[in-house]
């Protein structure tokens, strides 16, 4: 039987960020074994298979939706599988949460409270952002120690109007899509296809230059499928996987599970996990693009793909009764088809947040390697923050030219996966403590947006590498 | 309605609808992806072989449902104002063309530059900071 000071399960950001402080922390004999589901499928060769360049390697690892079952098809769940997870197709967005965020219950008295506050986390936000060299504005909504590492992208000629009328309310969005070449990055020169981007701008656990995998106490296995843990009491005992058709189990002080919010409710529920809330809570934001046309103005100069957030309809006593919204300022190459307006609009995202309700769950199906995901429809709380946006945002955009106004179905995803193993102080209202450890399983770390209590309109990557940062530098 | 009043009306409806359906299934996409582009930049000049070359070319990027699905819109004259696939169409032949390049100069006719692919031509958004300081 092998045994190991430390098994993670996955090699996203969540255990990536997780490994780079513990490793900063831990002796240089110690063992630390990561099982990987999936394989290398470097992103030289991602860019060459979308050129039509066939490289052999697409089909290496497996497509996302052959590995769990969909109970709604009308909802999706987007992730990667393979080494780096879903860095290799985030879109690099990367605001930090306000400290309202983590305090919903006290402030609002809606869902409930963080176990852990804004001020806690703040230097684990500031190192994230300096690991992965964001791009930033040195005026934030959010209370900031540092400033950002690269300097902030353009803003189009709408957002320079918008920022002059909302300053700090309209920032030149916080990205992991490089304004200057760094590192192994180039700048983003706003392709907008960053799901694989074309010029390797954006942060990945690939490019990242965190030697997390390359450090001699990690031993990282391709090809393996975690399974299960054993549990004994309040510990588990040993991780069981599969690799190259056979099951290997192995034994470890501590372990980590950072797959993804729904493959880590699964492992646990696998494990036969006694919290009643585990796999309970499923959920992400809600969003769709809105057409802005615009009498004589152009909107243009832009240097990234999403150019700015706006927070005007973010925070507030609002949030007692109806979702927050975070803008998103989108510069993707859309044309106006008119003639002599072709650029002639703006188009935003709007993302709402939304509660985590019990009805949506990950649950074990018939086959044990294939969990079951349920999602019913986001809550009214969300819905009424739909229906405020859409009768302020004429007033909002009142110092713009515009024309007419339309607003685009929901998107069937927001790519976020939440809150299947949410964080709470009390161990019955939430499965994970402060430090990401299962309030039942005391050596069983839950890494990974599963552990948000409540589902702020931001974008989750940021929180979550900081949260795992925070969980091994106060555990180790 | 007389009975042979109505069996004319309803035979004459047949013939149309029956028409229709030969056209929506023997007409090629290119064809009809080509008229979409036609009709919807009609006020524009366009280099008829380089139309040709691009929905020939976008035609091997998509797939049969993608296809039906542009014939029903061009039957039933579903524009882009309508369609986002109708606009995306559009908007893809015209970012692959020079016609931004030339800073949308609608005097000039309009000739075809190659597909716009971001892993073929990376940095060739043409709103963006590389062409607006």
């Amino acid at each position: 039987m092998r045994h190991y000071d430390l098994i993670v399960a996955g090699t996203g950001f969540a255990s990536t960020f997780f490994l780079y402080k513990y490793l900063a922390k831990a002796p240089a004999n110690a063992r630390v074994l990561v099982l990987e589901r999936g394989h290398l499928y470097p992103h030289a060769d991602r860019v060459k298979d979308l050129r039509g360049e066939k490289t052999g390697l697409s089909k290496i690892n497996p497509n996302h939706g052959e590995t769990f079952v969909n109970k709604n098809p009308d909802k999706h769940w987007p992730f990667t599988v393979g080494f780096g997870g879903s860095s290799n197709c985030w879109y690099g967005c990367t605001p930090r949460f306000l400290p309202s965020d983590f305090r919903m219950k006290t402030k609002y008295g809606v869902a409930e409270d963080w176990p852990i506050q804004y001020d806690e986390l703040e230097p684990y936000y500031s190192e994230v952002e300096d690991l992965m060299n964001i791009s930033g504005p040195d005026e934030t909504p959010f209370p900031k120690n540092s400033k950002y590492p690269l300097p902030p992208h353009s803003f189009s000629t709408v957002d320079k109007v918008l920022n002059k009328a909302y300053g700090k309310q309209w920032i030149s969005q916080p990205t992991a899509r490089a304004s200057r070449a760094v590192g192994k990055r180039n700048p983003c020169c706003v392709s907008a296809s960053c799901s694989v981007c074309p010029v390797s701008a954006k942060f990945t656990i690939e490019n990242s230059e965190m030697n997390v995998y390359t450090d001699p106490r990690v031993e990282l296995s391709y090809g393996s499928l975690v399974n299960y843990l054993e549990l004994e009491q309040n510990r588990a005992k040993k991780i069981y996987f599969t690799k190259d058709g056979k099951d290997h189990s192995y034994s470890a002080d501590v372990f980590a599970l950072g797959t993804n919010a729904i493959f880590n409710a699964h492992i646990l529920l696998n494990s036969g996990d006694g919290h009643p809330l585990t796999g309970k809570g499923l959920g992400e934001q809600f969003g769709f693009d809105t057409i802005v046309h615009l009498k004589d103005m152009e909107n243009v100069g832009g240097s990234t793909w999403v150019t700015a957030n706006g927070y005007m309809l973010y925070d507030g006593d609002h949030r007692k009764n109806l979702a927050a919204c975070l803008i998103e300022s989108n510069n993707a190459p859309y044309v106006r088809l008119e003639s002599g307006k072709w650029r002639h609009l703006a188009t935003f995202r709007m993302i709402f947040e939304d509660l985590p309700l019990d009805e949506n769950t990950v649950a074990k199906g018939e086959d044990p390697t294939k969990p079951e995901v349920s999602f019913n429809k986001p809550s009214d709380y969300t819905l009424r923050g739909v229906k405020n946006l859409k009768e302020k945002l004429p007033e909002l955009l009142k110092m713009l030219p515009v024309e007419d106004i339309k607003y685009l179905d929901p998107y069937k995803t927001e790519a976020h996966i939440l809150g299947t193993t949410r964080m709470h102080a009390d161990s019955r209202k939430g499965v994970l403590d402060k430090n990401l450890l299962h309030h039942l399983y005391r050596n069983v770390f839950v890494l990974g947006s599963g552990s948000f209590t409540t589902f702020t309109p931001n974008n989750p990557t940021l929180t979550l590498s900081a949260l795992s940062l925070h969980a091994a530098d106060k555990s180790f | 309605m007389k009975r042979r009043k109505f069996l004319a009306i309803a035979g004459v409806g047949g013939v149309v609808a029956a028409l229709a359906s030969f056209k929506f299934i023997t007409n090629p996409f290119e064809s009809v992806a080509k008229g979409i582009i036609k009709s919807e930049l009609d006020y524009l000049k366009l280099d008829e072989d380089g139309l040709d070359r691009f929905v020939a070319e976008y035609s091997r990027l998509k797939d049969r449902n993608y296809k039906l699905t542009m014939k029903g819109y061009s039957l039933f004259g579903i524009n882009s104002a309508k369609s986002g696939k109708v606009h995306q169409l559009v908007s893809a032949y015209l970012l692959s063309s020079d016609f931004f390049q030339n800073k949308m100069d609608e005097t000039r006719t309009i000739k075809y530059v190659g597909l716009y692919d971001p892993y073929s031509r990376p940095c060739s958004h043409p709103f963006s900071h590389v062409h607006y300081a």
